[in-house]
């Protein structure tokens, strides 16, 4: 295997782990409050997907816009969906959310096939995305550089968010410690439906990202990313945001690294994959890599 | 256990209900009866998804795993040799060549869905709420992907089709019987009391001497075997196996099914997997599309699975443990009141 | 100030606090004495809106604050220093200050009482930049202490203070309770270390498996038999 074939691999795992790590975050944000894994979180993707679509194609708004516009709404989706579904159920055991989770995937997932059809549809980006850049063999599409460079961004501002914001500093304080926070004055509500917001909007940009690489989306193009970033979020620790980065990018790199250097018949197991790593941090490992156990459960 | 009386009076009960379903066989239209047997299928996955998710508390979403593994298990072995030659003709020489009776290939493909569940159970069963929730739905993917991977024995993506209609509402109902039988038995023998110890408190059952791994483990294994039993006769009813079959969408239902009629209690799992065959099917009209009034509405595809998800999600707010909670059905009623206000207070 | 009248509070079926009246008048310090399991934090909890009585009421400032949310009482002057401390551990020092003062707005005067604090507690001072997880227990009780005294509250419930420390530390915990005090905050002492407690109090309660058993002066609850051999191994 020549150098340049694992460079190019390298850069397309990166990719693909930015994409994951978008989402790894929110996912980890809403768990490390809540304790409650949003299987919907996925689907909070797909929106965000067929929202920038929309404002691209009836609205004929350029790429940032698409951007912003679907951030916003997929907030608003999934505050309101926390609102809903998951507040009433504050407090109660962990089976009870978790079902109430599965069965908010299934309603938007299917809501999404009523109002929008099953039907695949074509997702095109503006022209200069797809352009390729070939530097010894390697080729880059600006798609790819625009990916991994919006993912960082995100980052760095969710990262000054979360340190040096008054709502940031009670979030870290409610994810350690969701009573001690109210004790002092710190509004629960406020602070979850903040998290809501910021990790659907970041799951908007994954969505559209996965979109514009893939050229189509589907109502239930969510479901199995939705489910690596809960997995990314477990590899790099639960509930540590840094962990949720980092976790998507080990994820996304092994994942395509396993299939370029396993023989090309096995390149159909790649999910199979994904959750034989999965089983096997929870086993081995299963505070992650950057995470600390809490209470006396894994 | 149950006296005398109460044997005599389910003995009694089950010779009725054997017998009605005889009568019905023979008056009721095909789509019917197909239903009916739908719905025993579906007690008999529920019940056994009880097992492990409501009396033993490991909350698992591999269920519609293990179906798939009885159900191409079954399908490969039941398949007669002839059209075994047409459809998988790549199948390696051993399996090839044999053709085992209906019987055979349900227990079969149970047993290798057990052992599945032993397989996987080892490792997984040491985690807990989420972690397990979503470790068993990786096993479900798992599955999924070997199905299509393997397309030598299990024909892919497209699927196994021209499976002989086995299945009818004797096997159906048989099988129904026995699990509620099963499962029964394990819920009322000192391990069903150590996996509900389990389900309570799982530190202080450990510290009662309670072995947690292999508690959870027989629960799962169990459980497993009849969901793979189920899925062999559901693929024997439908006569087609493919992987879309065998979904995320499958466990979500049974879990709807199990968690609407009361996780905990097997009269809960019967009257769960039976309301929650026989609605869906009434909503599928609504995907079709029709004309009311002479306004014509258009398929709703989906529109089943949302009202499925919405129904969900207000039994877990307001009736958080289904429709019976940990209520098991007894003959109670019939005795005298006077016995009924002694067992009260008994309790 | 804070007034209880009749509360009952359940933890699922678990009658926790039965028919508790109890009364805090401006400038008091208040004892709230009784063993394990007692009822102490959960009358705490329920007076800062964490947990719900089922019937009573209770009045702060006037204002019936039963069906209050948590952090709307904090707002209006009252500040629970909870028990075991619960400080952020992964927070630092100053940042586990700073979100004592989540509510405020008046900055220049949010850094006053971080000096006030730093001048009680100068060892916070030292630690500011440091996380709060790698401080000794007695230092995550000063700073626990601290957090709470950002709110700037006029009316300070602590529990059980002097958990687990040593004496020098809870010798040093009880002085700042008792400079407080005389500074006009109004405190609701919760302890099982019922001579210190009553030592600086004005007045007392104890509890017992959830009902008020004994109450009155400190010094005639230092001097009481009962109290005595319950309470103060003697």
């Amino acid at each position: 295997m020549s150098g340049t074939y694992l460079l190019q691999n390298l850069i397309d795992g990166i990719s693909l782990g930015s994409i994951y790590a978008l989402v790894a975050i929110g996912f980890s944000m809403t768990y490390s409050i809540l304790r409650l894994i949003n299987f919907a979180h996925g689907d909070i993707l797909m929106i965000g997907a067929y929202s920038g679509l929309f404002i691209m194609v009836a609205w004929q708004l350029p790429l940032w816009a698409s951007l912003l516009g679907a951030m916003i709404f997929a907030a608003f989706v999934g505050m309101l969906v926390e609102r809903i579904a998951y507040r009433p159920l504050r407090g109660s055991n962990e089976e009870a959310t978790l079902i109430t989770s599965l069965a908010v995937s299934i309603f938007i997932e299917n809501l999404g096939i009523m109002v929008l059809s099953p039907q695949p549809r074509g997702f095109a980006i503006p022209k200069f995305l797809t352009k390729l850049h070939t530097i010894n063999e390697i080729t880059i599409s600006n798609m790819t550089i625009l990916i991994i460079s919006l993912a960082i961004i995100l980052m760095l501002v969710l990262t000054y968010f979360v340190i040096c914001t008054r709502m940031g500093v009670a979030m870290r304080a409610c994810s350690e410690n969701i009573n001690a926070a109210r004790l002092m004055g710190v509004n629960i509500n406020k602070v979850v439906a903040c998290a809501f917001a910021v990790g659907s909007g970041m799951a908007a940009v994954a969505g559209i990202m996965l979109a514009g690489q893939y050229g189509r989306i589907e109502p239930l193009m969510g479901f199995v990313p939705g489910l690596k970033a809960f997995i990314a979020a477990v590899i790099g620790g639960i509930g540590s945001i840094p962990g949720a980065a980092l976790g998507g990018y080990v994820l996304g790199l092994s994942e395509i690294l396993l299939v370029a250097l396993l023989p090309a018949a096995y390149s159909g197991y790649r999910d199979a994959f994904v959750f034989i790593i999965l089983i096997l941090v929870l086993l081995f490992k299963p505070a992650g890599l950057l995470g600390t156990l809490e209470g006396r459960k894994v | 256990m149950l006296s005398r009386r109460d044997k005599l009076y389910t003995g009694i009960a089950l010779i009725i209900f054997l017998g009605l379903l005889g009568i019905l066989n023979n008056t009721l239209s095909g789509y019917h009866m197909r239903l009916i047997n739908l719905i025993g299928i579906n007690i008999i996955l529920v019940v056994s998804l009880n097992l492990t998710n409501g009396f033993c508390g490991v909350f698992s979403l591999g269920h519609a795993g293990f179906m798939a593994v009885g159900a191409y298990v079954s399908a490969i072995l039941a398949l007669p040799l002839t059209k075994k030659a047409l459809v998988l003709p790549e199948l390696p020489t051993w399996l090839g060549s044999i053709e085992v009776n209906f019987l055979l290939s349900l227990i079969i493909g149970g047993l290798v869905a057990a052992f599945f569940a032993l397989l996987i159970g080892y490792p997984v069963l040491r985690l807990s709420g989420h972690y397990l929730a979503v470790a068993t739905l990786g096993f479900l993917i798992i599955i999924q992907v070997l199905i299509t991977q393997l397309s030598h024995i299990t024909r892919g993506a497209r699927g196994i089709n021209g499976l002989i209609s086995y299945t009818n509402v004797w096997w159906v109902w048989g099988t129904v019987i026995v699990t509620i039988y099963a499962v029964w038995r394990i819920v009322n023998s000192s391990y069903g009391r150590g996996m509900l110890a389990i389900r309570e408190d799982d530190l202080a059952a450990e510290s009662l001497g309670i072995n947690l791994t292999s508690h959870k483990l027989l629960a799962f294994c169990v459980g497993a075997f009849f969901a793979g039993v189920g899925g062999a006769l559901w693929g024997h009813l439908i006569t087609v196996v493919n992987p879309l079959s065998f979904d995320s969408n499958r466990t979500f239902n049974l879990v709807v099914m199990s968690v609407v009629g009361g996780m905990g209690s097997i009269t809960g799992g019967v009257i769960g997997a039976t309301l929650m065959t026989i609605v869906p099917e009434l909503l599928r009209n609504l995907e079709v599309g029709i004309t009311i009034f002479g306004m014509s509405i258009p398929p709703l595809y989906g529109l089943s699975q949302i009202i499925l998800a919405g129904a969900l999600i207000l039994v877990i707010f307001f009736r958080p443990h289904g429709l019976v909670g940990n209520w098991e059905f007894n003959w109670n009623f019939l005795k005298k009141s006077k016995n009924i206000s002694k067992t009260t207070q008994n309790l | 100030m804070l007034e209880l009248n009749d509360i009952n509070v359940y933890y699922g079926k678990i009658h926790a606090v039965k028919n508790i009246s109890l009364k805090i008048k401006k400038g008091e310090l208040v004892a709230l004495l009784g063993a394990n399991g007692a009822g102490k934090t959960t009358t705490l909890r329920t007076i800062s809106g964490m947990l719900r009585a089922k019937s009573g009421s209770i009045i702060f400032d006037g204002q019936d604050i039963n069906k209050i949310e948590a952090h709307k009482i904090v707002a209006m002057g009252l500040a629970h220093c909870p028990e075991g401390r619960q400080v952020f551990s992964r927070l630092s020092v100053l940042e586990n200050l700073k979100i004592g003062a989540f509510l405020r707005k008046d900055h220049k005067k949010i850094e006053k009482d971080l000096e006030l604090v730093y001048s009680l507690f100068p060892v916070l001072a030292e630690r500011k930049n440091q996380s709060a997880g790698t401080l000794s227990g007695g230092e995550q009780q000063m700073l626990a202490i601290g957090r709470s005294l950002m709110s700037n509250p006029s009316l300070l419930l602590f529990d059980e203070p002097s958990l687990g420390l040593a004496p020098i530390i809870i010798e040093k915990i009880f002085e700042v309770i008792k400079e407080l005090k005389n500074e006009g905050k109004t405190i609701l002492l919760v302890e099982q270390n019922a001579y210190n407690a009553l030592a600086i109090a004005d007045r007392g309660y104890v509890l017992e498996t959830g009902n008020i058993k004994l109450s009155g002066e400190a010094g005639d609850l230092l001097a009481n038999d009962e109290v005595k051999k319950a309470y103060l191994g003697g």
